[in-house]
């Protein structure tokens, strides 16, 4: 990255957009890895962005900012976190997660399912329709979250949530994802 | 079957015991090879059925497979085969397996912290499986049937076109060469006879 202040960063920085679109993809991919100075393909984007934002914090906003991540958002310590928006989020979050927990098990109970499932914002669909929506629905709000925050900490870790939301999207491979479910369901191991 | 024969009495009355019992034994090979052709023609159908199905549901997965490539989480976890149940069955001698019930591991996800895509593919997975393995013990079935149809038709054809046949011509070629011998004896002793009286009647 080149050297500069925050608000530089945050402009140099790909414009993120939800979509699985492998030339948005390669750009941000590209574009990531030629500012850190990396290469590779395996790396992971996350980390390269978290490693050039770094150096424009603090030591404590960059802790903040390295430990914050989307698997683990939904926990009390993001919860009771002193930014406003990783308390936002990590509620939202938590909530969502809760209300998908009691639609899929009134889904594997059928006879509460009907009920259940009025409550959910998914609609019934493929796996991966539904795995979209979900990405989607964080996504969201984060966009809404987001408005006043723009060089900022906050959008710092907006960016980075995005990010790690969009690497999942991308990450859904119907090749790759195939050649696993051949491997799962040919082998059969029985005697 | 090429073998000599004794020309006697015994040999005809071995013959003819063992033509008896190649004639009660082919109606049986018959009806073996009868059966054990319908139940191969199931078999064959049932492995049709499958592989269509197979086919079909690996088609309408490509839909979602790409989410089965998510980082988030390890898929060959999801399914973990825990047993096969089968019996064993005879079929016209054929002993063959039977497909009874699949046992998958419990597994018992975290709703919280699991995608939510989990549940459909974790189902979906474990049916194919199924199909799958049905497919190959019903594979393993065929192989066997018809290795027991091969041998009841070799069973079948050997009795109606070789053995039957020979020991048919064998006990004719038997009655043909006792009846001579019969039919000679009679002659030599009408002659022998001839011969007394014209003695006599010279005296």
């Amino acid at each position: 990255m080149i050297a500069g202040n925050l608000e530089y960063l945050i402009n140099s920085l790909p414009d993120l957009a939800f979509r699985h679109d492998k030339e948005v993809q390669e750009r941000v991919e590209y574009l990531l890895q030629t500012y850190a100075g990396h290469q590779s393909e395996q790396d992971d984007l996350v980390s390269f962005f978290v490693g050039e934002a770094i150096k424009f914090l603090s030591d404590r906003e960059a802790e903040q900012l390295q430990i914050i991540n989307l698997q683990s958002i939904h926990e009390s310590r993001f919860q009771d976190s002193r930014i406003r928006l990783v308390r936002e989020y990590a509620e939202f979050i938590y909530a969502f997660k809760g209300s998908l927990a009691t639609y899929r098990m009134a889904r594997r109970d059928s006879t509460t399912q009907h009920s259940s499932a009025k409550h959910t914002p998914i609609k019934q669909g493929t796996p991966l329709e539904e795995e979209v929506q979900v990405l989607q629905i964080q996504w969201e709000k984060l966009e809404e979250l987001a408005s006043g925050h723009h060089y900022d900490l906050e959008a710092l870790i907006i960016y980075k949530l995005h990010l790690e939301i969009l690497q999942r999207y991308w990450s859904f491979d119907e090749g790759k994802g195939m050649d696993i479910f051949k491997s799962i369901t040919e082998k059969t191991e029985h005697g | 079957m090429d073998r000599k024969i004794l020309m006697n009495k015994n040999t005809l009355a071995a013959l003819k015991l063992e033509l008896k019992e190649y004639n009660s034994a082919l109606p049986v090979f018959e009806m073996k090879e009868q059966q054990l052709k319908q139940v191969v023609q199931a078999v064959e159908e049932s492995i049709l059925r499958l592989r269509q199905e197979i086919k079909q549901v690996a088609m309408e997965t490509k839909k979602w497979a790409a989410v089965l490539a998510d980082r988030e989480v390890d898929p060959s976890n999801l399914v973990e085969l825990e047993q096969v149940i089968t019996k064993p069955r005879e079929i016209a001698g054929a002993r063959i397996t039977e497909f009874v019930e699949i046992k998958f591991g419990d597994k018992d996800f975290d709703l919280f912290l699991t995608p939510l895509w989990v549940d459909t593919a974790t189902d979906m997975l474990a049916d194919q499986k199924t199909r799958q393995i049905m497919l190959d013990l019903e594979r393993k079935k065929l192989d066997v049937l018809q290795e027991e149809l091969y041998e009841a038709r070799r069973m079948k054809n050997a009795l109606k076109e070789v053995f039957i046949p020979e020991t048919i011509e064998n006990i004719r070629k038997i009655e043909i060469y006792l009846g001579d011998v019969e039919r000679l004896a009679i002659g030599c002793a009408k002659l022998v006879k001839k011969k007394k009286t014209e003695k006599k009647m010279t005296v």
